[in-house]
């Protein structure tokens, strides 16, 4: 053998030889048989087994590497789905759900030089302590680290710019959803509000939490080994879905002028239990206003909003300051014409009636004696005040509030026929509203329960406790021809493409007393209010129907304590709505539900329906004292002008010696009180001012014989042809100085009005 | 006249042209090799060095300078290699026992490091060494192949100091390859198949002992195994490798995520740009791509045969026979321990894997192929 090649004269390879070698020269066949052999089994062998390896792995079972490849490289973070809004029944958005950004730090994926800038930058930029973000940050072995929860657009792009510029990573923003309630203190009991991670505490958005919860969505996004997020990686993003809206029955513009006047009677007569309102369409139960106030802006539900109780709570320290705040915070947020039971008093006298009359014990005009006191079992009944009524018929009963009537007409009813209508109106337990925290059951005597003296304390309304909500949905059957609706706030159910879910049908409960008996309660509202104790929510031009009440809370500590309410129904003779208002323990000049809540019903009543557009109907008495309109004078001679007001039913006052007149005050379409006087200037001069007199505790005529005295004009509102009307507000104040001619607005109430 | 008979010799008038179809599979495999190290290596470079082309542009470089070896390689008469195979060897065998006294990278000793030009690793060139050795004393004594003395026993001597000497470093893999071409060269040179037998014997007898006298190759081996069997069973440690790219691998499904869009190169499958380069390929360019690659090199191994069968001598054809077989199966066997097929252990993927002096060698002996090829019977050429 050889390991070395000797031969110097290698085999001449070129040129290419004239007699070419043969072409395998050298190779033998079974090199050549060996060649093949070769690579006949390796390139099968190779092939074959790579390809069915392959074909195992990435056609056959992909998807288990693939879904276990995925979990490793896939981030999944869930997007918050928004929640349903909220709207009112004219479509004033009263919750709505916004865009926020939470942002949040993976100290892990900080770079460490960055750490101490960062703090300090990014709690400058998100408004909180460097310190705290410092202490986060030192945690280099978190994953997750809070930094800042909802924060607005704004800010989100700020922290994304300084991460960008100063090329920090392991920041992450986050997309969030946000409640806002756009129109702030407003309709609160009614919405309720709802914790951080958007779930409903209270209110509707309690009630209809999983309605208004929608779908989360997520978004999966790529990251390498080390936990950060690809750039140029695709992210998949599901799309959260929004919970479905609701369409209340309550008008914003109603739930306004009831919030509105509910407020300045809480405010004016020291309310210091609160004061509930509600407006309901008694022929369908839908709610159309509802107020408790005080109450609180549901964007910040945990600060107190009365700004009393918060200096209360934050003068205290410590434990006790916790627990006061939490009380404060339970009060604010209770609906109490839902959830809290009071004592109707004498409103209740209208299921007194109701019930006589319909099972025909009573007639409206049966008469009935009242004394000095009515004795019952040994025990002295008295009417208010201790006043004797005398004679009366059971329209006048109601209408003058005498309890001694009323409790005869009640031993007239009899204890089981008491209870039984008191139990058809509803009374006994929940009306069933979409609200939350309505108590299943009212406190009552059941007849087994109930002796003489209980069903008299129980016919003038005293010793039954029930809710607001209970007494204005029993009241809408007394008037509506009674049947007892079922009362509800949320009208229609819409899904996030807007698409109606559910609607809310009207739904009749029972019917509670007959058409005629509902028709002869119409009457009895009407007079208590044109000549009873119901005064005050005299509106001119609409017929209205009411009924006082000044109940004793038996329970209280303080025996002077009283809920001063009144429920009115409105146009009287077709009624379409009830007003409700209670006020939970008044400090004023009085207590009584005829001289303090009525004139908040009247107001409520007033604007609504002429809101509404409903036309106004004056007696003869109401167009006597009528407003007329002010022609316009401008460029009339002085006394064309002088002629042309006289037409008019007013009186003029010429300034300045011109030939025409330039200016004049009040101006054209104003309205004015037959008699006023408007100034007609003639020349540049400078208007004249007055000084606007006091009108508190004057009658009607005093008012417009002061005013007129000082060059003014009336306009009044409220019962001022009553005798014992008094002014009791005026647009203008005492004091200040205004152009002659001007219009003063006075409110007059007739506190003389039996108290109840 | 010296400086005259070189260019003679390169440049000889009337040389023939090269083999067109095994230039063009070098050159697909090459290009495709270039663009899947780029998409495979461009994450951990940025990563590793804030810089994507930390390993693409060295590779380019050698790529250019090996196309250029290539040419140059496939000019050469191949007949001088008969006068460098003793040298070369010797050279190889020094190279390897310096080797052993480098520091250690991973727990081994593979790399030469010279200062300011790169690493060198020996067992690449003992492979080239010991592939123009056997070709050398084959073509010498072809007809006697058949007995013992001249057809095995020079070659065991040959392979066996070989084997030692990287089995030191450990280096495992290449020794694998270096005898399995070693056989593959007797085989074709003619040694008696009954001495195939009985050597596949005598490794399963010498694995046997290894593993009794070197008993710290035990855990080592096992831990290889079980991994290899389960790679579930120790996710986090010895099965990690594996894991990720079968992952990779799996995540491709038939037609890939697209080129550069694969995930498991972001850091999970390690060294994306070298061994496992071949998983990150399937991730991105599917089964169809895979299939590809592999179809490639079973062309190149059937055209270098083809080449082989057609060469002027049996030196020819046995360099051919030699190179081509180490190239396809290197390639297998990358391909085979990336699916986890067999094992896994490191080996690199011929015209894929970075590593700038082995693509410079792997196209130079490519060019002695070619250089075969020149002299060759070329019919339709």
């Amino acid at each position: 053998m050889s390991f070395f090649h000797r031969d110097p004269a290698r085999p001449p390879r070129r040129p290419r030889p004239a007699a070419p070698p043969p072409a395998t020269a050298g190779q033998s066949a079974a090199m050549r048989l060996r060649v093949r052999l070769l690579a006949g089994t390796m390139a099968l062998t190779v092939a074959g087994v790579l390809l069915a390896r392959l074909a195992w792995l990435q056609l056959a079972d992909s998807s288990f590497y693939a879904a276990r490849a995925a979990r490793q490289q896939m981030r999944s973070a869930t997007v918050p789905a928004p929640r349903g809004d909220i709207y009112a029944a004219d479509g004033t958005l009263l919750a709505g759900s916004v865009t926020c950004w939470t942002i949040r730090a993976v100290p892990r994926e900080m770079q460490e030089e960055l750490l101490d800038a960062a703090a300090a930058d990014l709690a400058a930029i998100l408004n909180e302590d460097p310190a705290a973000f410092a202490e986060k940050f030192a945690d280099r072995k978190s994953n997750d680290a809070l930094l800042a929860r909802r924060v607005d657009r704004e800010t989100a792009d700020a922290v994304r710019d300084y991460c960008e510029s100063t090329g920090l990573t392991g920041i992450r923003i986050q997309q969030d959803t946000k409640r806002l309630y756009p129109e702030g203190d407003f309709a609160a009991s009614i919405l309720g509000f709802t914790n951080v991670d958007g779930d409903g505490l209270a209110g509707l958005e309690l009630k209809y939490n999983d309605t208004l919860t929608g779908v989360a969505g997520s978004v999966l996004t790529a990251r390498n080994a080390w936990g950060y997020d690809l750039e140029q990686a695709d992210s998949f993003y599901q799309a959260p879905v929004q919970g479905n809206s609701l369409t209340l029955t309550i008008d914003a513009n109603i739930q306004h002028y009831l919030e509105q006047h509910l407020s300045y009677a809480v405010q004016e007569h020291n309310v210091s239990a609160r004061a509930v309102g509600i407006v309901m369409d008694v022929n369908t139960g839908a709610i159309l206003a509802m107020a408790t106030k005080p109450d609180y802006d549901p964007n910040q539900p945990r600060l107190i909003a009365d700004e009393t109780t918060r200096a209360a709570v934050d003068a205290l320290t410590g434990e006790e300051r916790t627990a006061a705040l939490q009380l404060a915070q339970q009060t604010q947020w209770r609906n109490k014409a839902v959830s809290d039971l009071y004592e109707p008093g004498s409103v209740f006298k209208l299921i007194t009636a109701s019930a006589a009359l319909d099972c025909g014990v009573v007639q409206p005009l049966t008469q009935f004696t009242c004394g000095k006191s009515y004795k019952v079992s040994g025990i002295a009944f008295h009417c208010a005040n201790n006043k004797a009524h005398g004679l009366l018929t059971v329209q006048q009963a109601v209408a003058q509030s005498c309890n001694q009537s009323l409790i005869q007409i009640g031993q007239l009813l009899g204890k089981e026929r008491f209870y039984q209508y008191f139990e058809a109106f509803g009374l006994t337990g929940a009306t069933g509203i979409d609200l939350p925290a309505e108590p299943a059951r009212s406190e009552y005597y059941t007849p087994n329960r109930m002796g003489p003296v209980e069903l008299a304390s129980c016919s003038f309304g005293q010793s039954s406790k029930i809710t607001p909500l209970q007494m204005i949905t029993a009241v809408a059957a007394v008037v509506n021809g009674g049947k007892l609706m079922q009362p509800y706030v949320v009208a229609r159910v819409t899904d996030a493409a807007g698409n109606t879910v559910s609607e809310t049908q009207p739904q009749v409960r029972r019917q509670v007393i007959s058409k005629q008996t509902s028709a002869a309660m119409r009457e009895i509202l009407e007079l208590t209010v044109l000549e009873g104790g119901g005064k005050n929510a005299y509106v001119a031009g609409y017929r209205v129907g009411g009924k006082s009440g000044t109940s004793q809370k038996l329970d209280s500590e303080d025996e002077k304590a009283r809920i001063a309410s009144f429920v009115g129904v409105a146009p009287i003779d077709d009624p379409q709505i009830a007003v409700l208002i209670c006020l939970d323990e008044p400090h004023s000049f009085s207590t009584a539900g005829g001289s303090l809540s009525a004139p908040v019903v009247a107001q409520v009543i007033e604007d609504t329906l002429s809101y509404w557009g409903v036309p106004r109907v004056y007696t003869q008495e109401e167009l006597d004292a009528m407003q007329t309109t002010v022609p316009n004078l401008a460029g009339s001679a002085p006394d064309k002008a002088l002629e042309r007001l006289a037409n008019n039913g007013l009186t003029g006052k010429v300034v300045g010696n011109g030939q025409t007149v330039l200016r004049q005050y009040p101006e054209a379409g104003q309205s004015l009180l037959r008699g006023s006087t408007v100034l007609l200037y003639t020349t540049d001069a400078e208007p004249l001012s007055v000084t606007v007199p006091s009108l508190a505790g004057q009658s009607y005529d005093q008012a417009v014989a002061a005013l007129r005295a000082a060059g003014l004009n009336l306009c009044a509102e409220g019962p001022a042809w009553s005798a014992g009307a008094v002014a009791v507000s005026q647009s203008l104040t005492e004091g200040q100085s205004v152009p002659m001619g001007s219009v003063i607005t006075a409110r007059f109430c007739d506190y003389s009005a039996v108290d109840d | 006249m010296r400086l005259r008979s070189v260019k003679e010799r390169l440049f000889p008038a009337g040389l023939p042209g090269m083999d067109l179809p095994f230039f063009l599979l070098v050159l697909t495999l090459l290009c495709f090799g270039l663009v899947m190290l780029y998409s495979a290596s461009c994450a951990v470079g940025e990563y590793r060095f804030q810089d994507p082309y930390t390993y693409i542009r060295p590779q380019l470089l050698f790529a250019v300078v090996g196309l250029a070896a290539l040419y140059l390689a496939s000019r050469l008469d191949y007949h001088i290699l008969h006068a460098w195979a003793w040298p070369l060897f010797g050279l190889s065998l020094v190279l390897l026992v310096v080797v052993l006294f480098m520091p250690e990278y991973n727990g081994c000793r593979r790399w030469i490091v010279i200062p300011g030009l790169g690493t060198l690793q020996p067992s690449e060139i003992a492979k080239f060494s010991v592939i123009v050795l056997f070709s050398h004393i084959i073509s010498l004594n072809h007809p006697r192949m058949k007995s013992f003395t001249v057809g095995v026993l020079p070659f065991a001597v040959i392979l066996g100091s070989v084997a030692v000497l990287m089995l030191l470093e450990p280096h495992l893999s290449g020794t694998l390859l270096i005898l399995a071409i070693g056989a593959v060269l007797m085989f074709v040179g003619g040694t008696g198949l009954r001495w195939f037998a009985l050597a596949g014997g005598g490794a399963l007898a010498a694995l046997a002992g290894a593993l009794i006298l070197l008993p710290d190759l035990v855990p080592y081996a096992a831990s290889r195994l079980s991994s290899w069997l389960d790679p579930f069973a120790d996710p986090l440690g010895a099965g990690h490798q594996t894991i990720q790219s079968l992952y990779a691998i799996g995540s491709g499904g038939a037609l890939g995520l697209g080129l550069g869009n694969s995930r498991q190169k972001h850091l999970y499958v390690p060294e994306p740009q070298n061994d496992f380069i071949f998983s990150i390929l399937c991730e991105e360019l599917g089964f169809v791509g895979a299939a590809l690659v592999i179809l490639l090199f079973v062309l190149l191994l059937t055209r270098g045969l083809v080449i082989a069968l057609r060469a002027a001598d049996k030196l020819g054809a046995l360099l051919t026979v030699g190179f081509t077989v180490q190239v396809v199966l290197q390639a297998a066997l990358n391909m085979a321990v990336v699916t986890n097929t067999i094992p896994n252990t490191g080996i690199s993927l011929p015209f894929f894997s970075s590593g700038g002096t082995s693509l410079m060698m792997l196209l130079g002996e490519m060019g002695l192929v070619l250089s075969v090829a020149r002299q060759g019977d070329q019919p339709g050429l």
